[in-house]
């Protein structure tokens, strides 16, 4: 299942602004350089939860290790241009499902 | 005078404990885990447990309830099981086979009225067991889907019950309903190498990230292990060592000198 860069932009985009409004979170317009911590208030589990929104949207399971942590430590902030290009990047290489405690 | 007025606020300061609910999930899963569980609550330090209502658990929980009065809540599925509802009304919900699917990621076409439909059901199964659940939380963390959490909230509010929130931003959000909620949930203490220490360590960090004020909520899976189980779950002699850490008085001793308060809230 192939997915173009726009494909993949628009479904993270819807994510995050079902996010935005479930969490009564201030509108704001979705750009590239949008910082989730920053300017959301996220936290690194909010991120996770959006990623872990992407995996099930696209019935797969990237490994967010990769961006979430630097040198074993959570990175202060993410872009939704940086998730964007994570998730193009890595989508084929993708495991069709996650590791999960049943 | 000033000094008589001061002490007191101080020394109040100073005794602040920090608040900690052990939320034991599936209640239910098999009667090892159920037994396990209810072990836990009764001899150890878990607070609370949430029973599943999709797992054909219910003559276990029945069984298994005594004694807990007000500390079972619901852990809401829609995985890893098979749904109260004829597979006609929740077909977004389930396999060709009629069950739920055994991962999350697998829920991306859940349609959000099924799964009321679905979760009011498993609300009354509850209550027709003569449980009033005190407190709802989901099967693998389903909540953290905001479609999902729409649902989830919807639930809350309408049972004014108490809801786990993995986030500040949704406890915030759970908070705005007037439902007392944790502001932290510790979903990361697990596996085979868990002990007393490494437990005290994740709580510390864990209140350390609300600044030491507010409720933390440890989500845990103790209970026993036997054939049902090891047919149906990945995760197992790690149960067994939970229940052992959480029967351990060290523990509880470990807790009260850290400054950390149990309850059950």
């Amino acid at each position: 299942m192939e997915k173009t860069k726009a494909e993949i932009r628009e479904a993270i985009k819807e994510i995050l602004e079902e996010m935005i409004e479930m969490y009564d979170l201030p509108t704001t317009e979705i750009t590239d350089e949008l910082l989730l911590i920053e300017t959301l208030g996220f936290s690194s589990v909010d991120i996770m939860h959006l990623l872990a929104s992407v995996d099930m949207r696209f019935e797969r399971h990237l490994p967010y290790d990769k961006i979430m942590l630097k040198n074993g430590e959570y990175v202060s902030d993410l872009s939704f241009g940086e998730i964007v290009d994570f998730v193009y990047d890595n989508f084929d290489f993708a495991s069709s499902g996650p590791k999960q405690m049943s | 005078m000033i000094i008589l007025t001061l002490l007191p606020q101080g020394l109040s300061k100073c005794l602040k404990m920090n608040q900690l609910i052990i939320s034991a999930d599936d209640f239910g899963l098999t009667e090892s885990v159920t037994k396990g569980i209810s072990e836990s609550i009764l001899n150890g330090v878990v607070t609370r447990t949430s029973a599943m209502m999709c797992t054909n658990g219910f003559a276990s929980i029945k069984k298994y309830a005594k004694g807990l009065e007000g500390k079972i809540g619901l852990h809401l599925q829609l995985t890893d099981g098979t749904p109260l509802l004829g597979t006609e009304e929740v077909l977004s919900l389930v396999d060709s086979d009629g069950n739920f699917p055994k991962k999350s990621n697998q829920l991306s076409m859940v349609n959000p009225i099924e799964v009321e439909k679905e979760w009011e059901a498993q609300v009354k199964a509850l209550l027709d067991l003569g449980i009033t659940p005190s407190h709802i939380d989901t099967h693998h963390n389903v909540h953290r889907f905001p479609k999902v959490f729409k649902v989830y909230c919807s639930i809350a509010k309408k049972y004014q019950l108490s809801a786990r929130a993995l986030s500040p931003i949704m406890a915030k959000k759970i908070d705005s309903f007037g439902l007392l909620g944790s502001n932290y949930c510790l979903e990361t203490w697990f596996g085979n190498n868990i002990t007393c220490s490494n437990l005290i360590e994740n709580l510390t960090k864990a209140f350390q990230s609300i600044k030491n004020n507010g409720i933390v909520e440890l989500m845990c899976h103790p209970g026993y292990v036997d054939q049902n189980l090891e047919s149906r779950s990945s995760y197992l002699q790690a149960r067994e060592k939970e229940l052992e850490i959480f029967l351990d008085p060290k523990l509880k001793e470990l807790l009260k000198q850290n400054n950390i308060q149990l309850i059950e809230a």
